[in-house]
């Protein structure tokens, strides 16, 4: 193959699929069934399906505000560093097969590290944006940050041991040849639902946004285009966070790669539906979680994640160790 | 140890029913009978006693006679819709309509004035 | 330890639907102290109320507030019909308790749905809302408007209730009450709610008695008192009920008062609608201002139970058809220093609760002229000499007072920023 066909494939994956358009799209699709069945959830009708694109198209449109006392540059780049920073770990996040279109050994560690540039990128947005509100939110996001990374971080690392790889796609074929380990990872996988709910900052854990308290913290001056971006961010954070989740501990494109080789086209296709139904079935229950709840303080919060979230998650390790030192699964 | 999530048998139930709310203004609902919208009027038969200028508490209806002439206005930007001015008038000629959706921002649409004889 | 910090809460705050303003002392999360500002919305309906008729104030006053509009025009008929002396028919009593008890149950959803909603339960509050739509429909085929019901008129009620609206009444009660039955069961036992309304905002049985709370506020902080129950009027002396009690004093009891209220009002609507007597609307025949030309004059008091709490109306009549001073002070008023009181330990956090623990009526309370005198003379002196408020400074000789010149003269001064607060 010629340097010319490589490049331009590896363009296409980074811009069109599984890159930016289609994450654009599929984030947009996973905006809409989340709002839609949270109003379902509560006897409304609802958005219709074009919503989210005409929320962000709306947006696209209007004035962009900075603030006067609002450090311009940082206040400017966040948006589009949060951004960035989630779009690119899905090139490492398997989808139709158990192989990433840019795998390498360790690619989990940069999805996650990858994945928290999103809430720092608030973190510094909003703390430049020297608005009141802004700031105290900032100081809520720092503190649930630290919250809730040790045990997603935990949580992620129970597939990663059992599997003996830091590979995204490493665990997933692990996983999906060897299906028994689906229930093993149960609570590994409650935690990380739990944690991924707090760092997308939906109830219960919306603490820093609190729209009641903080009018939406740290966003609170963001207007038009760069409100526009965040947003996006956050529906794009959601997608990547649920393929990940489902890639790590539901298999990824398991059971295609019984029905079909998980190499041909038709394992292709297969495995592409898998990924939607799981990405879209973790979406549905981060949004019923977050239409059962109420918003936690802070410091509860924080006491959740130490106090059950964490050891729970050691929990997890432990039971890895034990399933594979006495090797029941085979 | 206490859990939480005591709405989510409720939330999931939901899930099958009709929702509750509808896509005004596509689809609107329909008034009771009493419901008291907009007044409205009818100068057959008013005596232009005055009695619903005198009991309305906004000032939304001025009533004038200048001789055998009678003019009746009403201001529907200042009416409150306690429907006073029905209940007061001796003749009945004033009833309380089912018209709600009256925002305009033409200020000149809300009045109504009736120039007639007694 | 933290340092001490000042925050300022409103007057324009997300969580405050109207202004008012807390200035909170903090440490850290901690609220250590608070000093609450009110009456940014002065609306002036006490003065626009001496230049109208009786009858037509029915109406002015009924727009006080957009959730109690029935138990202002109840409290000020009762103390218009005293002064004329006029006995209500029993079936206008009885379609007054009605609309109050449906009021009262809305005002109840009403709040559920705020206090979910501060709290970040949103889903509590579109299920309590759309629970509520069953009472505001009542209210509407009943009284012909959803908020105004204007169905109390001086003698009586201005419209009946025919058997058809009893029967769809009595099912969306029946519907209610299973709902109610739900609320109860799961609201306070949901361990989220728990957390954000467990010892929060809590005034002790005796700070609220010393405070005067009054209403929901104060009766679950275990003080018995209900003027339903105290001093009835309308058909309460006739009706079976329970005046709702708990005794912790913090949001969670208030929350399982509000509920347990709600399923009392709905027992008092089925004792209602069962025994509704037949008879008369209107004490009499007469129109309005031929009524109005015999009312004698003198002062009334009236009490009534709003949703809210105790709600009084004072009115003083010169014998004229227009009323002479009309002075109402609204249950919000009498429960403020609780919030004062519920905000010293709690977390910043929880501010936007521990507000609306008492269901706060702002632009209600933003009506004060308050009167203190050393004693009645002085009040009657300061009320002779055309003074509409007195301060506390007042004497015998002096009674110190404001006249209507001076409070312009304040008014004036204070917005073009002689007084710079
Ligand atoms: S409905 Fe009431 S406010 Fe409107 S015109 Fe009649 S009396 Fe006046
Ligand atoms: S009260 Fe009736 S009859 Fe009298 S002026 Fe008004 S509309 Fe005419």
């Amino acid at each position: 193959m010629s340097l010319a066909v490589e490049l331009g494939q590896s363009l296409f994956y980074v811009l069109v699929f599984p890159g930016f358009a289609f994450l654009f799209g599929y984030a947009l699709v996973a905006e809409y069934a989340d709002r839609k069945l949270y109003a379902r959830l509560q006897n409304r009708v609802g958005p219709p399906a074009v919503q989210p694109f005409a929320d962000f198209l709306k947006l696209l449109s209007k004035e962009s505000i900075v603030p006067e006392d609002a450090e311009g540059t940082i206040f400017e780049a966040a948006p589009i560093v949060a951004l960035a920073g989630v779009l690119t770990p899905i090139l490492y996040v398997p989808i139709w097969s158990v192989e990433a279109v840019f795998a390498f050994q360790g690619d989990l560690i940069v999805v996650l590290f990858l994945l928290t540039i999103p809430s720092f990128a608030l973190i510094f947005g909003g703390w430049h944006s020297r608005n009141a509100f802004g700031q105290v939110g900032t100081v809520r996001t720092l503190t649930q940050l630290f919250g809730y990374e040790i045990p997603f971080f935990l949580a992620c690392l129970a597939p990663a041991v059992a599997a003996g790889t830091w590979s995204v796609s490493g665990i997933a074929s692990f996983v999906g040849t060897r299906p028994l380990y689906i229930p093993v990872f149960a609570i590994g996988f409650a935690v990380a639902l739990l944690s991924l709910q707090a760092k997308l900052e939906r109830i219960p854990f919306d603490v820093p946004e609190a729209e009641t308290e903080l009018v939406t913290g740290p966003l609170v001056e963001y207007s038009g285009r760069k409100l526009a971006l965040f947003r996006l961010t956050k529906d794009v954070e959601l997608v990547v966070g649920a393929a990940l989740l489902s890639a790590l501990f539901l298999g990824g494109p398991y059971p295609a790669g019984a029905i079909a080789d998980v190499g041909s086209t038709a394992g292709a296709v297969i495995g592409f539906g898998v990924f939607l139904v799981k990405t879209l079935a973790i979406v549905f229950v981060l949004t019923v979680l977050r239409a059962v709840l109420a918003r936690l303080r802070i410091e509860q919060l924080v006491s959740v994640f130490y106090l059950w979230l964490v050891p729970l998650a050691l929990i997890q390790l432990a039971v890895v160790g034990v399933v594979g030192t006495t090797e029941v699964i085979p | 140890m206490r859990l939480p999530g005591k709405l989510v048998p409720e939330a999931l139930k939901t899930l099958g029913k009709d929702s509750a709310t509808i896509r005004y203004p596509e689809q609107s609902r329909s008034m009771p009978d009493r419901f008291r919208g907009r007044v409205a009027f009818d100068p057959d038969g008013c005596t232009g006693c005055g009695m619903c200028e005198r009991h309305c508490a906004a000032d939304a209806i001025v009533v004038e006679a200048d001789g055998s002439e009678i003019s009746w206005r009403y201001d529907e930007s200042a009416c409150m819709f306690c429907g006073q001015c029905g209940e007061s008038c001796p003749t009945d000629v004033i009833t309380m309509s089912e018209e709600y959706d009256l925002a305009s921002s033409d200020p000149a649409s809300f009045e109504t004035t009736h120039t007639f004889e007694r | 330890m933290a340092e001490e910090t000042t925050i300022p809460i409103g007057p324009q705050h997300p969580s405050l639907k109207e202004p008012a303003n807390f200035e909170l002392t903090v440490e850290g999360e901690q609220i250590t102290g608070a000093e609450l500002s009110i009456s940014y919305n002065h609306r002036g309906i006490e003065q626009a109320v001496r230049s109208k008729s009786y009858l037509e104030n029915i109406y002015l006053l009924e727009r006080i507030c957009g959730i109690c509009s029935h138990s202002h025009t109840t409290a000020f008929v009762r103390g218009v019909e005293q002064l004329l002396g006029l006995s209500v028919p029993d079936r206008a009593r009885y379609v007054r308790t009605l609309v109050a008890e449906l009021e009262r149950l809305h005002s109840h959803l009403l709040w559920l749905g705020v206090a979910g909603h501060e709290i970040g339960f949103d889903t509590l509050w579109q299920y309590a809302w759309r629970d509520r739509e069953a009472v505001m429909d009542s209210l509407e085929e009943l009284t012909g408007n959803r908020v105004h019901y204007s169905i109390n008129t001086i003698g009586g009620v201005r419209e009946d209730i025919d058997t058809e609206t009893i029967d769809a009444i009595r099912d969306r009660m029946a519907e209610l009450s299973d709902r109610i039955d739900f609320y109860l069961e799961t609201v306070p036992a949901e361990r989220t709610v728990q957390l954000r309304c467990e010892d929060v905002g809590v005034v002790s049985k005796q700070r609220a008695q010393e405070l005067c709370a009054v209403g929901p506020t104060a009766r679950a902080s275990g003080v018995q008192g209900d003027v339903r129950k105290d001093e009835p009027y309308a058909a309460y002396d006739e009706v079976d009920f329970e005046v709702i009690t708990a005794e912790d004093g913090d949001l969670l009891a208030r929350l399982q008062v509000r509920i347990e209220e709600l399923a009392e009002s709905v027992a008092i609507i089925e004792q209602v609608l069962a025994d509704l007597p037949e008879g008369e609307l209107k004490a009499s025949q007469k129109p309005p201002q031929a009524l109005l030309a015999g009312i004698e004059s003198g002062d009334v008091l009236s009490r009534y139970e709003a949703p809210r709490g105790e709600l009084t109306h004072f009115i003083r009549s010169d014998g004229s058809d227009t009323p002479e001073r009309v002075h109402v002070r609204v249950p919000t008023l009498a429960n403020w220093p609780t919030v004062v009181e519920a905000l010293k330990g709690s977390y910043i956090a929880d501010t936007p609760i521990v507000v609306a623990g008492i269901d706060p009526c702002i632009s209600c309370t933003s009506r004060i002229g308050v009167a203190v005198a050393e004693d009645e003379a002085t009040l009657a002196d300061a009320t002779d000499s055309g003074v509409v408020g007195v301060d506390e400074s007042g004497t015998d000789d002096d009674p110190g007072g404001y006249t209507l010149d001076d409070l312009r003269e304040y008014g004036i001064e204070w917005y073009e920023g002689g007084d710079t607060r």
